[in-house]
C-alpha cells in the first residue's frame, strides 16, 4: 500500500546502511547519506531532499519533536540535523500493544549539492515537519549563456 | 468525534495523493486503552478521526502546497472493552493521542421475585 514518489528516503522504503556512504543512483545524482544514529531501527526520521537551479530543499518529518531539541548545522557542503524525541516508556500497570513509533536520539547528514550559501539557510517548523532551504551561492547557479547569430 | 474542516463525504473520495499508514503505538492502561500516531505535514483542521460499527478510523490530510506528498489514513476495530462514543483526542505537532477509556463492567442486576 505504500508507493514511493521520492527516492530514496521517504520511510520504509529504503535499506539500512550503518557505514560508508550510501549511493542511491537515479533520481538523486550527488546526494549521498550517511552517519545516521538512532534508536528503535528503521529509516528515521524519514527526510526528503529536492534541488532547482536556486536552491535545495531538506524536509524532516519530526512529529512530536520540540523545535528547541532540533539542531540543524551546515558545514561546507554537507548538512546535519540532530535531535531526539522522548520515548513513552511503559509505566506502572501498562502494556504495550503495539509499538512502530520511533524514539531517542537521532542524527541525520546529508551531502549537498555544490555550493550552498550558508548565510542564507533558512529552517522552519510546522505541524511536526522540518523543512530547511538551502540557496545556491550565485556563482553555482547555472548560468545561461546566450547565442549570438550572425 | 473530531472532525476536521474537510467534510466526512470529502475524506471517503479518491484522490491522486499517496496515501501512507500512520506509524502507530497502542497501549494499554488501567482505565483506557491509548492510540499515538504520528501524522507529520497534518495540520490540526486536516485530521478526521471516527467511530463507525466499532471501526476507529484516522485519517490526516495535508496542506495540498506540502512538501510531503501524501496523506494518511488506518483503521482499527475496537474490542467491546472500549467505549467508542467517549473519545478523547489531542493533537499539536503532527502527533494524535487518542484516548479510550475502558467501559464499566456491568454491574449485577438483582431480580425482584414476585410473589
Amino acid at each position: 500500500m505504500l508507493t514511493t514518489t521520492f527516492l530514496p528516503t521517504l520511510f520504509r522504503s529504503r535499506p539500512r546502511t550503518f557505514n560508508g556512504f550510501a549511493n542511491f543512483g537515479s533520481g538523486f545524482p550527488g546526494f549521498d547519506e550517511f552517519e545516521k544514529v538512532f534508536s528503535g531501527g528503521g529509516d528515521y526520521p524519514a527526510l526528503n531532499a529536492q534541488t532547482n537551479d536556486d536552491e535545495t530543499t531538506v524536509t524532516a518529518e519530526l512529529p512530536g519533536v520540540a523545535p528547541g531539541d532540533i539542531d540543524i548545522s551546515v558545514e561546507g557542503s554537507t548538512l546535519t540535523i540532530t535531535g531526539s524525541r522522548e520515548a513513552e516508556d511503559p509505566k506502572e500497570g501498562e502494556t504495550y500493544h503495539r509499538r512502530e513509533r520511533w524514539s531517542g536520539k537521532f542524527t541525520r547528514s546529508l551531502k549537498l549539492p555544490a555550493g550552498v550559501d550558508a548565510g542564507k539557510v533558512e529552517a522552519k517548523f510546522k505541524d511536526g515537519v522540518l523543512t530547511i532551504q538551502l540557496p545556491k551561492a550565485e556563482e553555482h547557479k547555472p548560468k545561461k549563456i546566450a547565442v549570438k547569430v550572425s | 468525534m473530531v472532525a476536521g474542516t474537510k467534510t466526512l463525504q470529502n475524506i471517503d473520495a479518491p484522490s491522486d495523493r499517496t496515501v501512507y499508514s500512520p506509524r502507530t503505538d497502542i497501549y494499554e492502561t488501567d482505565d483506557a486503552v491509548v492510540v499515538v500516531a504520528d501524522l507529520p505535514g497534518v495540520p490540526k483542521d486536516g485530521l478526521n478521526i471516527t467511530v463507525e460499527n466499532n471501526r476507529l478510523r484516522i485519517n490526516g490530510q495535508v496542506d495540498a502546497e506540502a512538501p510531503r506528498s501524501g496523506d494518511f489514513e488506518r483503521s482499527f476495530t475496537l474490542s467491546d472493552r472500549v467505549d467508542g462514543e467517549q473519545i478523547d483526542a489531542a493533537f499539536s505537532n503532527g502527533v494524535v493521542e487518542l484516548t479510550l477509556p475502558k467501559v464499566q463492567e456491568a454491574k449485577a442486576r438483582k431480580i425482584p421475585i414476585k410473589s
